[in-house]
C-alpha cells in the first residue's frame, strides 16, 4: 500500500504541452479520423490503411451459392495434389482477389509454379497448375449438398 | 490513499488540467500517467517481432512471388516503393527487428531519446512491412489501430514503467489509440452496411466465413443457420456499440469490457481462424497499465 503524501508526489503534474505542439496534435487527430471516415464512406481497399474495413462485409444470400477458390497440380508423374497458400506465397484471399488477372492470362499461373519451386524446392515438379473453383449451394443459410468443382485456368509447363 | 488518484479523464487533477484547454480540445488530452505510455511500449515493441516471426509469417513470404502478382496499393505507389523481392524482404524485416528490440532496451533502460528514435523507425519501417502485406490483392483490417500505436508513442517523452505522473501528452497518444480501436469495430459495422446492405445480418456471411474457415470447433454451426445469424446480429450490435468505450469512466468497468472483447477475439478465433491480435495489443490503451511495475514512491 502506498501512503497519501507518497501518492501526491507520485501524481504530480508533467509540464503543460504548447499551444503549437496542442494543435499540431489536433490537426493529426482530424487529418487520421476524417480520412479514415471518408475511407469508409466512399473509399476502397486501394486506399489502405485508409480505406473501407469490409472484411466480410457482403451479405451472403440464405438461398445463394457461395464458393471459394483453391489452387491444384500436376505433378511429373501425374499426380493431381492441392496446393496450400504457403506453398507458393499467396493467402488464399490474395489468390481470390487477382481472379480476374488468372482467368484473362492463365500464364501467371505459371508464375505461381515458379513460387512455388523457390519455395519448395524438395517438392515434386510441377507440369500443370489448375485453378479451381468450388461452389457450395445453400438453402435457408444451410449447405445443400455437396459442393462442387470446376477448373477455370490451366497452365501447363 | 488509491482514491486520492482522479480517475483517468477527470478534469481537475491539478496543474495539468489547464485554463487553456478548450471544453472540446480538451477531451483529446486527458490528463494520464506516463506510466501506461511506457507499458504500452513495452507491448508494443515486444509484439512486433512476435507478429513478424510466428503470427504473421505470410508477409515474409511475398517476397518469393514474382512481381507481376504485386498490385501496389496507392500509399506504396505514391512513396514509389521498390517492388519486393526476397532481399527486400528480408533486409525490411532484420532493420525492424533491430528497430523494435533496440527500443525494447531503450524502454527498459529508461534512455528516451534512444526509444523515440527507434519508435519513430519502428513506425517506419512496419508500415512498410504493411504495405507488402496488403499490396497483393487482398486487404486486412486488423492493422490500423496498431499503427495509430506505433505512430504516436514516439511523440510522448520520458516514461517509465509504473510512472504515476501525469501528462498531456500521454493522454493525446491514448486517446489517439482508444479512438482507433473503437473506429475499428465501429467503421467495421458501417462497411457491413455499405457493402452488406442494412440486412446483413439476416444473410448467411458467416456460414460463408464456416465454411472457408471454420474449424472442427465451429462445424456443428453449419447445421444452425439460426444460430448463427443471431451471432451477425450480435456482431453488429457490438461494433455499433464499442464508441460507448470512450464514456465509460469506471475503471473496472472498462476492464470487464476489455476483457469481453479479448474473449470475442479468441472465440472467433477458434472458430474461424481469425483473430486480430495488433489491434487486441491496441486495445489494452483502455487498461490503467500504469499499474504495472508500479513501485513505492521514495520516501
Amino acid at each position: 500500500m502506498q501512503g497519501g503524501a507518497a501518492d501526491s508526489a507520485a501524481v504530480a503534474a508533467a509540464p503543460e504541452l504548447t499551444g503549437g505542439a496542442r494543435r499540431a496534435r489536433l490537426a493529426v487527430a482530424a487529418v487520421v479520423f476524417v480520412l479514415l471516415l471518408a475511407g469508409t464512406a466512399w473509399g476502397q481497399d486501394d486506399q489502405f490503411p485508409f480505406g473501407p474495413f469490409r472484411m466480410y462485409a457482403t451479405r451472403q444470400r440464405l438461398d445463394g451459392t457461395t464458393s471459394w477458390y483453391q489452387l491444384e497440380a500436376t505433378t511429373v508423374d501425374g499426380q493431381r495434389i492441392f496446393l496450400p497458400g504457403a506453398a507458393y506465397g499467396l493467402r488464399r484471399a490474395e489468390l481470390e482477389g487477382q481472379i480476374p488477372r488468372f482467368v484473362a492470362d492463365p500464364g501467371l499461373l505459371g508464375q505461381l509454379a515458379y513460387a512455388y519451386e523457390v519455395r519448395q524446392p524438395g517438392g515434386p515438379d510441377l507440369v500443370e497448375v489448375h485453378l479451381v473453383k468450388w461452389r457450395q449451394p445453400l438453402e435457408g443459410g444451410r449447405p445443400s449438398g455437396d459442393p462442387t468443382s470446376k477448373t477455370v485456368a490451366s497452365w501447363r509447363r | 490513499m488509491a482514491s486520492l488518484i482522479p480517475p483517468p479523464g477527470a478534469l481537475g487533477a491539478g496543474p495539468v488540467s489547464g485554463a487553456r484547454t478548450g471544453r472540446h480540445a480538451g477531451w483529446w488530452f486527458p490528463p494520464t500517467a506516463l506510466g501506461r505510455v511506457a507499458a504500452l511500449r513495452l507491448l508494443a515493441y515486444a509484439f512486433v517481432p512476435v507478429d513478424l516471426l510466428v503470427t504473421t509469417t505470410w508477409v515474409g513470404h511475398h517476397g518469393d512471388v514474382p512481381g507481376v502478382l504485386y498490385r501496389p496499393v496507392m500509399v506504396a505507389r505514391l512513396l514509389h516503393l521498390p517492388t519486393p523481392t526476397r532481399t527486400g524482404v528480408d533486409l525490411l524485416k532484420l532493420a525492424l527487428l533491430v528497430a523494435t528490440v533496440t527500443g525494447l532496451v531503450g524502454v527498459l533502460t529508461r534512455a528516451t531519446t534512444l526509444v523515440r528514435t527507434a519508435g519513430v523507425a519502428v513506425f517506419a519501417l512496419y508500415g512498410w512491412w504493411m504495405l507488402v502485406a496488403m499490396s497483393y490483392g487482398k486487404v486486412d483490417h486488423d492493422r490500423v489501430a496498431f499503427l495509430v500505436l506505433l505512430g504516436v508513442l514516439p511523440t510522448v517523452g520520458a516514461a517509465t514503467l509504473g510512472e504515476q505522473r501525469r501528462s498531456l501528452q500521454a493522454g493525446w497518444a491514448i486517446r489517439m489509440t482508444q479512438v482507433a480501436v473503437v473506429a475499428t469495430y465501429f467503421l467495421a459495422a458501417w462497411g457491413k452496411l455499405r457493402f452488406g446492405g442494412w440486412n446483413w445480418a439476416t444473410g448467411a456471411t458467416l456460414t460463408r466465413a464456416v465454411l472457408r474457415r471454420g474449424t472442427d470447433l465451429a462445424q456443428w454451426s453449419l447445421d444452425h443457420p439460426g444460430v448463427l445469424r443471431t451471432f451477425q446480429w450480435l456482431l453488429l450490435l457490438l461494433e455499433l456499440a464499442a464508441p460507448l468505450l470512450l464514456v465509460v469512466r469506471r475503471e473496472r468497468t472498462r476492464a470487464v469490457i476489455v476483457g469481453a472483447l479479448i474473449a470475442f477475439h479468441v472465440i472467433t478465433y477458434l472458430a474461424i481462424s481469425i483473430i486480430f491480435l495488433p489491434h487486441v495489443v491496441a486495445l489494452t490503451a483502455f487498461l490503467s497499465l500504469e499499474r504495472v511495475g508500479r513501485r513505492e514512491a521514495p520516501s
